[in-house]
């Protein structure tokens, strides 16, 4: 892209670098940092997105045709629509042969791997050199929001080489010499990072149009539309499908950040933990930690001194300072702008800025790979004019994803085991939780999460929504809440023979989370359905099975309809 | 290979023994402070009073920090209680909540308070006589320390080996 501009006289001129060795380096610092993915001793990550991540690994060869699934949502033929990462559902299809808690811990550790080397890749085609170019793979790949994917079980956030690639080719594409293919290579790059996740996509968004900007400015009128067109015809129609099913499957829930239930957190907050996360960040509902690499951002910081005399850097420091500035998108912006009652073009940006706002720090993954990229340049031109490499850089970047973010003591290992008792028996079920009293959402997710990822240890059909489906009641939730009503009141009979009717020929009560008094009640009227219920303590609670009466010629659909209405 | 092999295994059979140590830090301490702790663990339902005294495995005695440890086979999540009393405190719930168990061992951590009224917040470490802020703010002032750091060797780097005019 661009060469040195100095002659280059440093002792980095007699480093010898096999090429082979940089995916090795990343994987030996993939294996620390994730650790512990490698020996996968449970189902990793501290939050119930990790249980639901490998429910969706083990679904993946279901969810495939057509994004159905009937082993979840019974008794609804419920349309996944919302699929968050179409990725992980191929990646599910090829892991299928691993258990689902290994699969997600080995997603986990080959993203970082790979989304590190591909970051390297990006800032040796910068002109970066090895062993400088590395930092762009810690600073992308072992970042604070990388920790946060990890420690929160959403691991295929990490799976993506994909927004360096698209980096590459799109800095190609908007340069003196770019090519339809440089243009159609982004094109597919994004979406990709898309089809990762929609967090991705919208994260790659500060890329393209920083990128875009600079690609113009410096060339002007001499700028060829060819590579920029093929990139987007490239992304037309797969973004148009991947809106058409994010609509069919409810779009982005609520339109109003107030209404949506997570809102946006302080805007000091965010910005105190870009220094580090704080001691208390892992206490409440999330891991959240958008903490910046300082070894990169100060080489950043440096970049106008050390590469004066370069071109094409520029463009993508600006386009990471770009994606800073969106990541830091403070919450005041939704009082200001949201319509109370919005409709049309209004509707579809407030639905937009409602999803959006909740976690606008994952903006700041292009600001990770461009500080990174242009760091790693900084690095080698340092290293070339030094007498000495200036080894202790590296030493500071392995601080930074190691020592700053706390990584891997931050991270949680939860059993990886089902209730032996889900076993007794075959048919669909319905798990019995207690109702949550705060109106946080964190314990319909935990408990959900939890069904959802025995569901794939068990197999049998289930009553959750094991995707996020806006436009739907959880089944399990609202049949839950008039079950637990019933049973409080005497009214077991009713019960059985509701359950009966819907199709389920087991009710499991998740008895260990229940006040005494309500938990006693509900043996004795579950106990006149079913005298000796399968009891179980292997799978982490004590788990009590009631077969259902067998209902003949019920139709489950006709009467959850007839029930539900 | 070794990578391929550690993960091709079926579901592992964790951990044999879990401990779930309770802790409670106490900067507020009335006379004669008694915490107990409560749970369900497997169908069991469970007591204990949180201690002092040097009697829990890992506790300095006297330092403000209420321990107690439970063993047994590992659930998923734990319904827990924690309640305190003392001779003009009448016996309130501090804690209500059901607590992830992190495999192997598990240490759950919280703060006792009284703005008015008696509560426990949760915490990531109790912390002997020192509010978490403090340790909040020390791990914010390290961080911004170590950015500090990494600039001045930076800027030391930058002045040796940039010639001036390039500046």
């Amino acid at each position: 892209m661009s060469r040195p501009a100095a002659p280059v006289r440093g002792a980095d001129q007699g480093l010898r670098w096999p090429a082979a060795l940089t995916p090795v380096v990343f994987l030996v610092l993939a294996v620390a940092w994730t650790w512990p993915a490698l020996t996968a001793p449970g189902l990793l990550g501290r939050k119930p997105d990790a249980a639901g991540t490998a429910w969706f690994i083990s679904a993946a060869p279901r969810l495939l045709h057509g994004l159905h699934d009937p082993l979840t949502g019974w008794p609804l033929d419920v349309h996944y629509g919302r699929t968050d990462s179409f990725v992980l559902l191929g990646l599910g299809a090829l892991l299928q042969p691993l258990d689902p808690a290994r699969a997600h811990s080995l997603v986990a550790l080959v993203g970082v791997v790979l989304s590190a080397w591909a970051a390297e890749a990006f800032a040796r085609a910068l002109g970066a050199r090895p062993p400088w170019s590395l930092l762009a793979g810690t600073a992308f790949a072992m970042s604070g929001l990388a920790s946060t994917a990890l420690l929160e079980g959403y691991v295929y956030h990490l799976f993506d080489p994909w927004l360096p690639l698209l980096a590459w080719s799109w800095y190609r594409a908007t340069r003196p010499g770019g090519t339809a293919l440089h243009g159609v290579v982004a094109g597919l790059m994004f979406v990709l990072c898309l089809l990762t996740t929609a967090w991705l996509g919208l994260a790659a968004l500060p890329l393209v149009v920083g990128l875009l900007v600079a690609g113009l400015l410096r060339q002007g009128r001499a700028t060829r539309p060819g590579p920029i067109v093929a990139a987007g015809l490239t992304v037309l129609l797969p973004a148009a499908l991947y809106l058409a099913l994010f609509l069919a499957g409810g779009g982005g829930g609520q339109d109003r950040l107030d209404l949506a239930g997570n809102p946006s957190r302080p805007f000091l907050w965010g910005v105190v933990s870009l220094a580090g996360p704080l001691s208390t960040v892992d206490v409440g509902g999330n891991s959240q930690a958008n903490t910046l690499p300082a070894v990169a951002l100060v080489l950043t910081m440096a970049a106008p001194v050390v590469l004066r005399e370069r071109q094409g850097w520029r463009g993508v420091a600006l386009t990471g300072l770009l994606a800073l500035a969106a990541s830091l998108t403070p919450a005041l912006i939704p009082s200001m702008i949201v319509d109370p009652d919005p409709h049309g073009l209004a509707k579809a940006i407030s639905v937009l800025g409602a999803s959006l706002l909740r976690f606008p720090d994952r903006l700041g993954w292009s600001f990770l790979l461009c500080a990174g990229a242009v760091g790693a340049l900084v690095a080698t031109e340092l290293a070339a004019r030094a007498a000495r490499p200036p080894w202790p850089l590296l030493l500071m970047a392995l601080v930074d994803a190691f020592g700053i973010l706390r990584m891997p003591w931050r991270q949680q290992v939860a059993l990886d085991q089902a209730p032996s008792a889900y076993a007794a028996a075959r048919g669909p079920v319905l798990d019995l939780w207690p109702e949550e009293v705060s109106t946080a959402p964190s314990w319909e997710l935990r408990t959900t999460n939890t069904d959802c990822f025995y569901q794939a240890r068990h197999g049998r059909p289930i009553t959750d929504l094991c995707i996020a489906s806006p436009t739907l009641v959880s089944p399990r939730v609202r049949l839950g809440q008039w079950v637990n009503g019933q049973l409080l009141e005497g009214q077991d009979q009713e019960v059985g023979a509701r359950l009966g009717a819907l199709g389920f020929s087991t009710l499991v009560l998740h008895a260990d989370f229940f006040a005494e008094a309500d938990r006693q009640a509900l043996e004795e009227g579950l106990a006149r359905i079913d005298p000796a219920p399968a009891r179980s303590t292997d799978g982490g609670e004590l788990v009590l099975a009631y077969q259902i009466p067998v209902m003949p010629g019920a139709d489950p659909a006709q009467a959850w309809a007839a029930w539900a209405r | 290979m070794l990578l391929i092999l550690a993960l091709l295994g079926g579901p592992c059979e964790g951990a044999d023994t879990q401990t779930v140590r309770i802790e409670v830090s106490a900067a507020w301490k009335p006379a004669g402070l008694r915490l107990e702790a409560e749970t369900v663990w497997l169908g069991q339902a469970r007591s204990m009073e949180l201690k002092d005294d040097g009697t829990v495995p890992e506790d300095h005695p006297g330092d403000g920090v209420y321990s107690g440890l439970w063993m047994g086979a590992p659930p998923r999540m734990l319904p827990l209680h924690i309640y305190a009393s003392a001779p003009d405190l009448p016996r309130t719930e501090l804690v209500g909540s059901n607590q992830v168990v992190d495999l192997g061992s598990s240490r759950l951590a919280w703060s006792l308070e009284n703005d008015g009224h008696v509560y426990a917040r949760k915490v990531a470490l109790a912390l002997p006589d020192a509010p978490m802020e403090v340790a909040d703010t020390a791990a914010e002032l390290a961080a911004l320390g170590w950015i500090a750091l990494v600039f001045i060797y930076v800027t030391w780097l930058v002045q040796r080996l940039v010639p001036r005019r390039r500046r």
